[in-house]
């Protein structure tokens, strides 16, 4: 958490802290409690469109959606983490509601975009700044200050595995115990890439809920969003990005709660 | 063997054969395993006897052949009907240059294994496929950097603010090169930045603009002329939707560090850059527009001496002229143009290779003015060291008009105590 001075205090959202944090099975709104009001901030989510489209403004890093200027906006740090051509460029482009690229091209160094996404949080509207950290596989094993550079900081890593890889999958175990350093206290979630690609899927909903339970991460099964569903990118991806907030949020108040 | 609006690019380890990376652009497919094995086996061939093959055409694709440091041949099949064609040794050279950029030359040279090899020039397909696709001009904003040699500009209203912030700004990250850049065009650089060669300077910005949806990155990278064997790190921040300023940094700041200073230190500047917007897709500010003839079209200037050039299509408000040339046509006549002239009739003043091939219509003078008139256009061009300017007309203005404009046009852009590019 980087702008620390910015959370709203954490009585308001005391509720928040005390909720159950098993999250298992499939992740979607239906599961949230009233304090998180997503259709509310749906109003609030058409700020990052470009106008007249349903397709994602993109904002350098001197711009940001024009909310109501109360609004405190709170910044995460998120690494990709995963084996090369695991989806993990896919899965940021993804978020961040850009073209995803038609083949897979080889990341050069790091990369790193921003995703905005204002959610209310009881009665407060909050403007959440994921930055998105993406590693090229070759540049972590050729040049050293690539991983350092990623992992310094970091609120959550984003575990990308790709389901048609059995290979990939059954060595998920392997690459959840070395994702993060226990001293980052990061959250950790997998993201299942290609997961609509059902003819090429090599693994079955028994398993995941298996890595669920006994690993205790959430799993969010990424599809491509589809050619149809491309008109309307936003209300795909809002699920996932809802839920990624909501952990990161409610990992601040466990670590607040730890403080205190 | 290739139809003419494809391209295909071969990249082999010389001394054994071996295809390290294929490439192709446009219709139909890349060229078979067969195919690339008989078009070295050509050239190893020639060797054995002494003969090194540079070029050839066949019915309908030209195919040239070039080798570096007697360690990696390219070959270049391009579908063309026009003759005479002596890009495809630079695009070459931009090709390679991008090889060592993200590879380095002595992992290129000597690899400790030709399978490893592979992997690490699969970092080239993105700019070396940005280079075919302009070649092919496929491409939607098309540079004509990778044929002038010279790094595309634009030219802004005022540049000394911007100036003076960008040297600050580069300071306070620990080096001297650093630009700033609209679309992949520069905008401004810094003293030193401008010392880099045509190759390093063509290639930086398109590397920068290969991607363009990230905020910020972080590019080990090598300088083909300046530093073949070490590394630097290119950070590239993007400020806003359009506008990125580029730093070459040694192993500090990192990333995070010039994120951070880049928002604090250019956020004053907002309004400035923000405005720069306005400047594309035409490249020039309004009052270098404004005194444009209207019978202009089009133009390329190219400075070899400055290693910039700046291209501008788009003179009259309205997207398509009425006189019917498209932008992407325009383009093509301007490209197809410069390619059978500038080499065959005029020689590039400041910068020709070793390998530059002589004049191939061996004229007993040196051209200073030229003019090609076709049915749908006229192009007048002029020479006057160290530019180069090529002027798209109407094809019914009469020709010496188009000339008395053209040297007026040149004269918009070189007057004053300093000129323009």
């Amino acid at each position: 958490m980087k702008l620390a001075s910015h959370i709203p205090p954490v009585g308001d959202v005391a509720q928040v802290v005390e909720r159950s944090l098993s999250i298992s099975g499939k992740l979607h709104c239906e599961s949230m409690a009233p304090e998180w009001s997503i259709a509310e901030s749906k109003t609030y989510q058409q700020k990052l469109l470009i106008p007249g489209t349903n397709k994602r403004k993109f904002f350098g890093l001197l711009e940001k959606p024009n909310l109501p200027p109360s609004a405190p906006s709170v910044s995460y740090k998120i690494f990709m983490f995963g084996k090369a051509g695991s989806g993990k460029t896919w899965t940021m482009n993804r978020l961040s509601g850009q073209d995803v690229p038609w083949q897979h091209t080889e990341t050069l160094g790091i990369q790193c975009c921003t995703v905005y996404w204002p959610m209310k949080i009881g009665n407060r509207l909050i403007l959440f700044r994921l930055e998105i950290w993406d590693a090229g596989d070759n540049s972590v094993k050729r040049y050293n200050h690539v991983l350092p550079a990623c992992r310094e900081g970091v609120d959550a890593v984003l575990v990308c595995v790709s389901a048609s890889d059995r290979e990939g999958w059954t060595d998920l175990p392997r690459l959840l115990t070395s994702a993060a350093q226990p001293t980052d206290r990061a959250a950790i979630i997998v993201v299942a890439t290609r997961w609509n690609n059902v003819g090429y899927r090599e693994v079955t909903e028994n398993e995941v809920e298996t890595i669920e339970n006994t690993h205790g991460v959430p799993v969010i099964r990424l599809d491509s969003g589809g050619d149809e569903q491309h008109t309307d990118e936003l209300t795909h991806t809002a699920p996932v990005l809802n839920f990624i907030c909501k952990r990161l949020w409610q990992r601040d108040q466990e670590l607040l709660s730890i403080k205190q | 063997m290739a139809s003419s609006w494809c391209c295909s690019l071969i990249v082999l380890s010389s001394g054994s054969g071996v295809p390290l990376l294929v490439r192709h652009v446009g219709p139909g497919k890349a060229p078979a395993y067969a195919l690339i094995g008989s078009l070295n086996g050509v050239h190893v061939f020639g060797e054995s006897h002494g003969v090194n093959l540079c070029n050839t055409r066949t019915h309908n694709a030209n195919i040239t052949w070039k080798t570096y440091h007697n360690s990696i041949r390219l070959v270049l099949i391009r579908g063309s009907e026009c003759v005479g064609d002596e890009c495809d040794g630079r695009l070459l050279d931009l090709v390679f240059g991008s090889l060592v950029l993200l590879t380095g030359l002595d992992t290129l040279n000597t690899p400790s294994s030709i399978e490893r090899l592979k992997r690490d020039v699969r970092a080239c397909y993105g700019v070396i496929d940005e280079l075919l696709s302009a070649a092919m001009n496929t491409h939607e904003h098309t540079h004509f950097s990778h044929l002038t040699g010279c790094v595309e500009c634009v030219i802004p209203s005022e540049q000394h603010t911007l100036q003076a912030e960008l040297d600050k700004f580069a300071e306070g990250a620990d080096s001297t090169y650093g630009c700033v850049t609209l679309r992949g065009r520069v905008v401004c650089g810094t003293r030193n930045f401008w010392s880099l060669s045509h190759t390093e300077l063509v290639l930086l910005p398109l590397l920068a603009a290969s991607n363009s949806y990230t905020a910020a990155r972080d590019l080990p990278i090598y300088l083909p002329n300046k530093s073949p064997n070490v590394p630097f790190r290119l950070l590239v921040v993007r400020l806003t939707g359009q506008v990125s300023v580029l730093v070459l940094c040694g192993p500090t700041p990192t990333l995070s560090e010039m994120m951070r200073a880049a928002s604090t230190f250019w956020a004053p500047s907002y309004q400035v850059l923000e405005a720069l917007t306005s400047l594309g897709p035409r490249n020039l500010a309004p009052n270098i527009l404004s005194q444009l003839d209207n019978a202009v079209m089009g133009l390329i200037l190219v400075n070899y001496n400055n290693k910039k050039c700046v291209s501008c299509v788009h003179p009259s408000e309205e997207i398509r002229s009425p006189r019917g040339l498209s932008v992407a046509r325009k383009m093509s006549a301007l490209q197809s143009v410069y390619r059978a002239l500038i080499g065959p009739l005029l020689q590039p003043p400041a910068m020709p290779p070793d390998d530059y091939p002589t004049l191939a219509l061996h004229p007993d003078h040196l051209p200073r003015e030229c003019y090609i008139s076709t049915e749908t256009y006229k192009v007048y061009i002029i020479q006057s060291s160290p530019y180069h300017l090529l002027v798209l007309f109407p094809p019914a203005l009469p020709i010496h008009i188009a000339r008395q404009v053209s040297q007026r046009t040149l004269t918009i852009f070189t007057k004053g105590k300093t000129p323009k590019l």
